[in-house]
């Protein structure tokens, strides 16, 4: 698939990243989460998450909204299960994405990033402590 | 006696009683404590007309009437006095009672808070950690790791803490009969590798639950013998003299949906998504939109409580329960439900920021806290000492020996 050249700015400093989407999470492979919404907005959720600097270490995580309310970007590895939440994980250089299901302790957003959700009138505060919880979260 | 509503001002995340102190973690990583008793107790005093008894019952000391301490007649009088049940505090009134405001140095959001003999353990995404409360001083300790393992819950009992590790299954910490080392890192007993998000105590058995992918039962046997891995040591207080050592020894793990099978229509088994969870003991499943109780006998024996109770909502929006005294509480998509052990159902709408209950306090096991995003209420049930507590179905039974706090 084509790689991406992501271009942002922070503090007005410019900031680029390659991100090569990934076709097994598009493709109903077996056991892979895949995304729901048009690879453009896969490629938008990951320069939104850039500029929000949700990013820990080689991980990033991403939330979609439509309209102003979180809204879901994929399903889980039964391909059933709707998600709001995507990972972005960087290896020498280059990022890629999926859909994750916040019940699975590696992709439970940390608190840093899910406290700048509530700040931001991402999520509420009920819907951070059914995540941290791992709780149903319908939205 | 009727219920009673205490609502106080603020941004809080989660609150704690113990030891006549309101503990509130604020939406700012802090904690504070405050003089809870004195607050309860003034507050009555302002009323006036014999309120004083009726808040002492309802938010600051639930068993007075269990311990005979006040009479029900004179605490039935103090409740028909009352002309509202619904009262507030303001932040600034609450202030006033402030004995610690301070860095919480616990990982923030946490997931679950508990006090345990003098202990506060929290549960979070990073961990089980644990601080000593220094009473003396009203002052926490400087909190230590348990253990790195990302927890949904931790609830402690039976010297022994059970952990719901989500996706890595049910796990428990061996507290160990030396207190003074509590809080040092620990090593963990995988007891399941089945999806838990929440766990309970049923005697000194564990039951473990997901909403989506089911509830199990993490079975038990208690033995006074010497040669075992040694789990807990009862009570304590009233063993200190004693070298009797109680054994807890995993027997067996059983799938909740199995031994509880699902109520039939006439020949015909219902195929209804159902959720089921424990406490203390009873069992109750939730399916469609009914609700069935079982008590757990202390001899294992699980046998039906009566009938269903129907409610106004489906297990589909399902999202939480928890279960106190007082009567069970279940948190759905939109709101609370709570059932009295009267059988009464109470609605409390709107999603709650957090909420919780005192199951196995002392004082403090008829109340309902529910924060929202600008106040915490505090509610108090004040039927369950009115109910037989040998054939209620709807709460736990009240044992005297039952609480830890």
């Amino acid at each position: 698939m084509t790689i991406y050249e992501i271009c942002w700015s922070i503090d007005e400093k410019e900031h680029f990243a390659n991100y090569k989407p990934k076709s097994d999470h598009r493709d109903n492979t077996h056991g892979k989460s895949q995304w729901t919404i048009s690879l453009p907005e896969e490629v938008e959720n990951f320069t939104f998450t850039m500029e929000n600097k949700w990013v820990l270490g080689k991980w990033g995580w991403g939330i979609y909204t439509d309209a102003g309310q979180v809204a879901n970007l994929g399903v889980d590895k039964d391909h059933k299960t709707t998600l709001f939440l995507s990972r972005f994980d960087e290896n020498a250089g280059e990022w890629h994405g999926y859909p994750v299901n916040y019940k699975e302790t590696q992709q439970k957003p940390p608190s840093t990033i899910l406290l700048d959700w509530v700040n931001q009138n991402i999520i509420t505060k009920v819907q951070m402590r059914r995540i941290v919880k791992s709780q149903p979260c319908r939205i | 006696m009727q219920n009673l509503k205490l609502t106080i001002e603020g941004e809080w995340w989660d609150s704690l009683l113990y030891k006549g102190r309101l503990h509130l973690f604020g939406m700012d990583g802090s904690l504070q404590s405050f003089n809870w008793e004195e607050l309860v107790k003034d507050l009555g005093c302002d009323i006036g007309g014999g309120a004083q008894d009726a808040f002492r019952f309802a938010f600051s000391e639930s068993n007075v009437l269990y311990r005979d301490v006040l009479s029900t007649s004179k605490l039935g009088e103090a409740f028909s006095r009352l002309e509202r049940d619904n009262f507030s505090v303001s932040k600034k009134r609450l202030f006033e009672y402030l004995v610690t405001h301070e860095d919480s140095c616990f990982p923030f959001p946490h997931a679950a808070s508990s006090f345990y003999y003098d202990r506060l353990i929290i549960a979070s995404p990073e961990g089980i950690h644990g601080a000593l409360y220094d009473i003396d001083n009203d002052n926490l300790l400087k909190p230590s790791k348990l253990t790195d393992l990302p927890s949904d819950q931790a609830s402690p009992s039976h010297y022994a803490i059970a952990i719901a590790g989500g996706e890595e299954g049910l796990f428990e910490i061996d507290l160990g009969s030396n207190k003074d080392e509590w809080l040092a890192p620990k090593n963990l007993t995988p007891v399941s590798t089945r999806t838990t998000e929440a766990c309970d105590w049923m005697f000194g058995s564990i039951v473990a639950t997901s909403i989506d992918s089911g509830s199990y039962f993490a079975r038990y046997e208690q033995m006074k013998i010497k040669d075992l891995h040694v789990v807990s040591q009862g009570n304590q207080d009233s063993r200190k003299n004693e070298k009797v050592i109680t054994v807890r020894k995993l027997s067996n793990i059983e799938d909740l949906g199995q031994l509880l099978p699902p109520q039939t229509e006439g020949q015909r088994e219902t195929s209804q998504k159902s959720f089921i969870w424990g406490s203390q003991d009873k069992f109750y499943r939730v399916e469609g939109s009914s609700i069935t109780a079982y008590r757990f006998l202390r001899d294992g024996r699980i046998i039906p409580a009566g009938t269903p109770i129907q409610i106004s909502h489906t297990v589909d929006t399902l999202v939480s329960v928890q279960t106190s005294l007082f009567g069970v509480v279940l948190e759905f998509d939109e709101g609370l439900l709570v059932m009295t052990s009267d059988e009464k159902i109470h609605e409390v709408p709107g999603a709650p920021v957090n909420w919780r209950v005192f199951p196995r306090s002392k004082r403090y096991e008829n109340h309902l806290h529910v924060i929202n995003d600008d106040e915490i209420s505090i509610y108090s049930f004040n039927q369950d000492y009115e109910i037989d507590q040998f054939t209620k179905r709807i709460g736990s039974r009240y044992y005297r020996a039952i609480s830890d706090n």
